[in-house]
């Protein structure tokens, strides 16, 4: 790959989505509905041409020299003493190539669809603008070969995830959601910059080459790499909503629908996978931390799954499934398994897409109704619907030769050759498993079969082809891409090879080997019953009976019903711990200590501060013979000083 | 009358590599003489005419100034021209650079203001052109003589320019003002280079230079009052604390545009000078200066950011904003002899400063309408909301100018603070900061009222039309704002490298 | 060395001596018999008609200037006229300049009407 057209493409691709949302955001209000949908999508569409270019350069690349950094400017010299600079570097290897790919392609399929979801929308050219926006920023994100412009990136993704989940602003609960994303976010940014300062303190650099040229400096599982790892995994698990920082995912559908889609589900919230593979060189030293990310993972994965089998808004369902699949993705790249993790986050971008447009069809074709126990029975109606959120459903339950199967049972097959506590993961992975086979089809069948439950499902109509086709097309990618990669030893790896010269530089092995034959037929089997069990007991559950919800809370134990339907008490807990004592101490501060204290301080500071100002004015008094004597005088003073120094020197 | 004749001294005419060195000056003051005539013989209608040849001159000005940042480079020898009076060298250029694109802007925005004003003349443009011309000489001056009388040629132009609104009797007064009181700063200077003079026996900096460096002329009291007194003929036209009583006087009375240059040229053009002779030439009496540069430095940022803050007039609040922008200057200075970078530090920041200011100040400009100019604060209100993008500018000019990151004027105070702070000026530093906080006050309230509801039973102000040329020159200083902001590197390298460049090395 | 400088001590001596005498003198000796039109100002022999003290025109100083320009040019080229062999090509190029210079000032005040007298 040469410098200078790899920087021509950087350039491009960060420089078209920008131009984009410029153009919709400055030109877009006046210049119409058409101008906004054409700027809008067409962007995004040049960018993936472009992407698809560095794509190819990557794999035409011989094996050596897949990864090139280039230098586009020095932004930032941070003084010659700490020899610190950021400069605006990008990296493109497999892993930011196979990044764009799914940003651009994926994004440009949800941009297609939004025109036609927003198509009643007066706010259209804002919400194009923001998602080129998001475009760029998640590029700039993927692409930053230095600390600065990742954390740049990083912040950037949450501005617009802020933006776009508050996009119909006048919304209370919109508002609210926004303002609680971004402030989860923030307390990743902070521990991602404060690891930041600590890897700068240690490497004295920020350039991520240099960073990962120099793991060396550090102690292998010392406590210093481990504290940064920890650092880094809490900045991914905000931007994951991974446990304990997971709350905000499902208020954040809140946001349009396809806004969900692109970032809440195929891009953005994976940004923390991303991270953990990126800096794999650091977590490949630090065993610890990798454990308790691997924890952290499946631990969400579990959680979000029952709570996922309870809720009642088909959106908030499917954001459970992507916290619960990005859990596994989480814990796929905690225990070192890159490779399979990435190709979990490929597939899922492609389904869980594909899940959350076609909901958005469902809930376009309802009128905004978002509630499943009012939906059932749409599939007579919406049959092209159906049958795509079909195959998403089954991609996302793990049915065998489906995408979904083949990413799953390759990552649970990792962790089924790990001894130990990774062993002990396995098989909650298992039990995740049957849990995503029963969400994922309750949900299919409360909403397409059965009988409809409101008079609206009469009403529904079939979406329109803008919004059906880019769902299509996701359906053929949620059942088929997964055959690249198989998950036996020695079979198809296209996906694993592709990035390998990514992963394998690594200076020791990462936790979890791949499995040999046996153990993968092993897991591969326990795995793919488990999962045929959860979409079987949904089937008999939901479809055969269509129970109430009260009679299947009564045959479970009642912690878990409990637990299911509050997602687990998170918001009242943090509500109790955080907010209410903040908001108390707040209530404190606003009633005594502002008015007594501070006030005092602050507007007797003030106060004199203009007082002498006020004093200063008053020097003014337009008289030029004033001036001249305040002249005269500065200047005796001064001849008189200089004398007087020289002559006590 | 013979032996009157043999008292002459052989005399070497100046070669044509001298000219050379004074092409831009030589190509502007040509032009300044050649308008004069064109004036003559254009009709009255036709005036824009004249700001097109001015455009013009000052381009090809530029042209020479650029095509002369890479002769001076590729002449490491060179040691000034004619006879070291004139210093050909990058940081003589870096000025030019930023005084002929303030000229530019304010020669483009000028001829709608100016007929709206009914003050259409075309010895404006002269004047411009002159001013130009003698900041020019002055940021390249490397001799007492030609310092003074560069000083002398800038300040004339100005003096008429402030007035140049004859029926107005603000801007008569603001003429008569600065007119009394700058012949009596050039008086101090005058003084204090005669003293430096007598002292050292040399007009020429780098004769300056190397009598005090090489001990031939003693430190005593007189060359210290001598540099005092030319201290204080500098701080005069820099308009910083306590020689600034004229600024916001001037500056209120003068007409808008002609603000708008004065602000940022005259600044740029005397701290060339005052850089050049108190770094460069006066580099071994930096302990006995250095003190009077901290006091006005210290006095300027107090002084100027407190009275702004009760100001209710934008143009004199940026009056003592450029009070207060001077003292942040002389940070740099005061640092310049034991850090490089403060002298950077201080060329960034002139630069910087000026396409702010003047951004700031074509805003004001552009945005006068018929009746008086946009001057009090009143007038400002709601302006977000009938003029998005003119007031989105103008509220970037205002972080810029308060030093809020990612604008130009942020890297600018990042740069003098932190040469202060290399060169044990802690203090200074310190000052500076507490006093930008101060500044911020003021710089948002302008923010927030062009943001602010319109009031609805008052009669709000009828701004002007954006047009062409205005716009251009706002998105222009827009744009140089941002760029510098976030690729610094641009103009730190051209700064550094005019700062290498500077003569007289010792 | 200050020694050269004692003719133009004696010299500013004499310039003292001689302004203060001369006014000292004439009191001292003159006759003095007042009246009032010796009081009166003097107007080449004419009784004054209206007050001193008025408005002049302004173009009495816009001629006064032009006349002070002309006369420094012209204090300018005595010393240049003493060595202009000496100075060759170059220094005439510079004195044409010089007076092409304000020459075209002076085109232009005239262009402008300052020599007009209403």
């Amino acid at each position: 790959m040469r410098v200078d057209t790899v920087q021509v493409l950087c350039g491009l691709i960060l420089l078209l989505p920008l131009a984009g949302c410029v153009l919709n955001g400055l030109v877009g209000p006046r210049a119409g509905r058409k101008f906004v949908n054409l700027a809008g999508t067409l962007s995004i569409l040049a960018s993936f041409i472009v992407a698809c270019v560095m794509f190819g350069h990557v794999i035409a690349a011989d094996a050596a020299h897949k990864a090139i950094t280039v230098h586009m400017w020095q932004w930032l010299d941070l003084g010659t003493g700490a020899n610190l600079s950021a400069g605006v570097d990008f990296t493109l290897d497999p892993l930011s190539a196979l990044m764009v790919m799914v940003i651009t392609g994926v994004g440009f399929l949800i941009h297609v669809y939004s025109v036609g979801y927003m198509k009643h929308d007066d706010g259209v050219a804002r919400f194009f603008a923001y998602m080129n926006f998001f475009i760029f920023s998640m590029l700039l994100l993927v692409l930053a070969a230095d600390l600065v412009i990742l954390i740049v990136g990083w912040a950037l993704v949450a501005l617009s995830s802020y933006l776009l989940i508050g996009f119909w602003y006048q919304r209370p609960s919109a508002v609210l959601a926004a303002r609680k994303a971004f402030i989860t976010q923030v307390i990743g940014d902070v521990a991602l910059v404060v690891a930041a300062f600590m890897i700068a303190g240690k490497v004295n650099s920020l350039s991520l080459p240099t960073i990962f040229g120099g793991v060396g400096a550090f102690d292998k599982g010392g406590a210093y790499v481990t504290g940064i790892c920890i650092l880094l995994a809490i900045g991914a698990f905000a931007k994951s909503a991974q446990f304990p920082l997971h709350t905000w995912l499902p208020d954040a559908m809140e946001g349009p629908t396809p806004v969900s889609a692109l970032i809440h589900a195929a891009t953005m919230v994976t940004a923390g996978v991303y991270l953990i593979a990126r800096f794999h060189p650091l977590f490949d030293i630090a065993p610890t931390a990798q454990l308790i990310v691997a924890c952290v993972g499946m631990g969400t994965a579990l959680m979000a799954a029952i709570t996922a089998l309870s809720q009642i808004d088909i959106k908030r369902v499917i954001a459970y499934s992507t916290m619960s699949q990005i859990g596994l993705m989480i814990f796929a790249v905690g225990m070192g398994a890159y490779s399979v993790g990435m190709f979990h986050f490929t597939t899922h971008a492609i389904f869980k897409a594909l899940l959350f447009l076609a909901a958005g069809n469902v809930i376009h074709a309802l009128g905004d109704e978002q509630d499943i126990r009012l939906m059932g029975g749409l599939a007579g109606k919406m049959k092209w619907t159906a049958a795509i959120f079909a195959a998403g459903s089954v991609s996302l339950a793990g049915f065998p030769l489906v995408s979904g199967w083949f990413s799953k049972e390759a990552l649970l097959g990792f962790g089924a050759n790990g001894g130990g506590l990774l062993l002990a993961l396995y098989f909650v992975g298992v039990a995740v498993n049957i849990l995503t086979g029963l969400y994922a089809f309750r949900l299919y069948f409360t909403v397409f079969q059965g009988k409809p439950q409101t008079a609206r499902v009469f009403a529904a109509k079939e979406a329109p082809m803008v919004m059906l086709a880019p769902v299509a097309v996701l359906g053929v990618g949620a059942l088929f891409f997964g055959w690249i990669e198989w998950p036996f030893p020695g079979l198809w790896h296209l996906m694993s090879d592709f990035l390998s010269p990514v992963f394998h530089t690594a200076a020791s092995g990462p936790l979890a080997q791949e499995p040999g034959w046996t153990v993968a037929s092993l897991a591969l089997v326990v795995g793919t019953l488990a999962s045929l069990i959860g979409i079987g007991g949904a089937f008999r559950l939901w479809y055969q009976h269509r129970p109430d919800a009260a009679v299947v809370a009564d045959r479970l134990p009642r912690l878990v019903s409990l637990l299911s339907l509050h997602k687990f008490y998170f918001d009242e807990m943090y509500d109790a711990l955080l907010v209410r004592p903040l908001c108390a101490l707040a209530r404190v501060m606003r009633k005594t200590v502002e008015p007594g204290g501070m006030d005092r301080w602050v507007r007797g500071t003030s106060g004199s501060v203009s007082e002498m100002g006020f004093i200063a004015r008053d020097t003014e008094t337009g008289l030029i013979r004033d001036y001249a004597v305040y002249m005269v005088a500065a200047a005796v003073l001064g001849v008189v000083a200089s004398a007087l120094l020289w002559f006590v020197r | 009358m013979m032996a009157l004749l043999a008292a002459v001294p052989t005399l070497t005419p100046p070669t044509g590599s001298d000219i050379v060195g004074l092409l831009p000056e030589v190509i502007l003051g040509g032009a300044f003489v050649i308008l004069l005539l064109l004036d003559l013989i254009t009709p009255a209608s036709r005036r824009t005419w004249l700001a097109a040849f001015s455009v013009v001159a000052i381009v090809a000005a530029f042209g020479t100034t650029v095509w002369g940042w890479f002769d001076a480079y590729n002449n490491p020898h060179v040691h000034g021209v004619f006879f070291g009076a004139f210093a050909y060298d990058r940081f003589g250029l870096f000025i030019n650079g930023v005084l002929l694109t303030s000229a530019l802007l304010v020669v483009v925005i000028s001829p709608q203001y100016l007929n709206r004003r009914g003050l259409h003349y075309g010895e404006y443009y002269s004047l411009i052109l002159a001013a130009t011309t003698g900041m020019m000489l002055l940021a390249g001056a490397a001799s007492l003589m030609v310092i003074f009388l560069s000083v002398e040629l800038l300040s004339i132009s100005l003096y008429i320019l402030s007035g140049f609104s004859r029926t107005d009797e603000r801007s008569q007064e603001a003429a008569l003002k600065y007119l009394l009181l700058g012949g009596f700063a050039s008086a101090f200077l005058l003084y204090g280079m005669a003293l430096v003079y007598g002292e050292t026996g040399h007009t020429q900096l780098e004769q300056i230079a190397i009598a005090i460096h090489s001990g031939i002329a003693t430190v005593d009291p007189l060359l210290l009052i001598g540099v005092v007194l030319m201290l204080v003929g500098f701080a005069f036209k820099v308009s910083a604390a306590p020689f600034h009583m004229w600024t916001p006087d001037v500056y209120q009375g003068a007409p808008t545009s002609v603000t708008a240059f004065m602000s940022v040229a005259t600044k740029v053009a005397a701290f060339a000078a005052l850089i050049r002779v108190f770094s460069f030439a006066f580099p071994d009496l930096y302990p006995q200066w250095q003190t009077a540069v901290v006091f006005v430095c210290i006095l300027s940022m107090v002084w100027g950011n407190l009275a702004a803050l009760s100001q209710t007039s934008l143009k004199r609040m940026l009056a003592y904003s450029g009070i207060a922008q001077a003292g942040y200057i002389l940070i740099g200075v005061a640092s310049s002899p034991h850090d490089a970078g403060g002298t950077i530090g201080a060329l960034f920041y002139l630069a910087a400063y000026s396409l702010t200011n003047l951004g700031a100040f074509a805003v004001i400009t552009i945005m006068s309408g018929r009746g008086e100019d946009l001057d009090r604060y009143a007038s400002i209100r709601g302006l977000a909301h009938r003029r998005p993008y003119v007031a989105a500018a103008m509220a970037l000019f205002m972080l810029s100018l308060a030093g809020f990151p990612p604008t130009a004027g942020f890297f600018g105070k990042f740069l003098v603070f932190s040469a202060a702070i290399k060169s044990g000026l802690m203090p200074l530093a310190l000052w500076g900061i507490a006093t930008s906080a101060v500044s911020i006050f003021y710089y948002l309230r302008v923010v927030l009222l062009m943001y602010a509801k319109p009031d609805a039973d008052a009669k709000s102000y009828e701004w002007s039309k954006t047009t062409v040329s205005g716009g251009a020159v706002v998105a222009f200083t827009t744009a140089g704002t941002l760029v510098f902001g976030v690729f610094v590197t641009l103009l730190y390298t051209v700064a550094t490298a005019a700062q290498q460049g500077a003569l007289p090395r010792l | 060395m200050l020694d050269a400088y004692i003719p133009i001590l004696a010299f500013f001596g004499i310039c003292v001596v001689f302004a203060a005498g001369v006014p000292l003198l004439s009191a001292w000796l003159g006759p003095r018999k007042p009246s009032p039109e010796k009081s009166m100002p003097y107007e080449s022999g004419v009784v004054p008609q209206i007050g001193a003290r008025q408005r002049f025109s302004v173009s009495f100083y816009v001629t006064a200037m032009l006349f002070i320009i002309f006369d420094v040019e012209s204090i300018f080229l005595f010393p240049w006229a003493t060595i202009v062999r000496q100075l060759k090509i170059f220094g005439f190029v510079e004195m044409v300049v010089f007076i092409a210079t304000l020459f075209i000032g002076l085109v232009y005040v005239w262009r402008k009407g300052a020599f007009r007298w209403e």
